[in-house]
């Protein structure tokens, strides 16, 4: 299956379903430890987030999401697999805006990976977001 | 990335670079895209951003010319995309 690492939007339950679905053929895997980032309805200043809104540099993304792939593989020998998804445009509070979903001969190395691969998300991906607050005011984090 | 292949050479006349905002720049110069012509670097090419939107020197980035991050001061050539990119916020 063919997915690519940005999604317009939020990522959906039926995507993670499909991703469960594809993760179950490959009959080396021992354990999947999937992430699912959400968005927060934090409080700022009395005021709560009801969306956040993401962009991109999609190019970079794709460059990035491949380095960071190559990454984990060269340090976790036992991970089968790795998907990476990050939504852009508007994702509500309480919707998943990120996941990482990595297979691995052994649940050791599956959460490890996983752990791994977030951490260098959020310092690699040229991912923006702006908060939106109830009021349609925003602020850009 | 493979870069798109120059049409004219470096600098000098008739050369245009294409700059892309991302985050809260976009909208600080109210654009996500702005072409710039007869720029020969990165030096050059932000003193003339500067002058066009002098808001942006309050704000951090880092630059990438053809989706290659960069801090040195590189010659720009035709057809170059040049991203101005603040911090990152994902995940």
């Amino acid at each position: 299956m063919e997915i690519n690492y940005l999604i317009l939007g939020a990522v959906s339950q039926k995507l993670i379903s499909q991703l469960i679905e594809k993760a179950g053929s490959n009959t080396d895997s021992g354990g999947h430890s999937i992430f699912l980032g959400q968005v927060r309805a934090d409080e700022i200043n009395g005021k709560k987030v009801k969306a956040i809104e993401y962009s991109a540099y999609e190019e970079l993304v794709n460059a990035e999401v491949e380095k960071i792939k190559t990454i984990i593989l060269s340090k976790f020998n036992d991970v089968k697999s790795i998907d990476i998804i990050h939504s852009t445009g508007v994702v509500r509070a309480g919707e998943i805006s990120l996941l990482v979903f990595i297979s691995a001969g052994h649940r050791h190395q599956a959460v490890q990976a996983s752990s791994k691969a977030v951490e260098l998300i959020k310092e690699n991906l040229p991912v923006w977001k702006k908060e939106i607050f109830e009021d349609d005011s925003h602020i850009w984090k | 990335m493979i870069s798109k292949p120059p049409i004219w050479g470096v600098g000098g006349k008739g050369m245009e670079v294409k700059v892309l905002f991302f985050g809260v720049l976009l909208e600080v110069t109210g654009t996500g895209v702005k072409h710039y012509r007869d720029v020969n670097s990165i030096a050059d090419l932000k003193i003339r951003i500067n002058d066009d939107f002098p808001e942006i020197a309050h704000y951090n980035f880092r630059i990438s010319v053809n989706s290659e991050i960069t801090d040195n001061d590189l010659l720009l050539k035709t057809g170059d995309e040049v991203a101005l990119m603040p911090p990152f916020a994902g995940g």
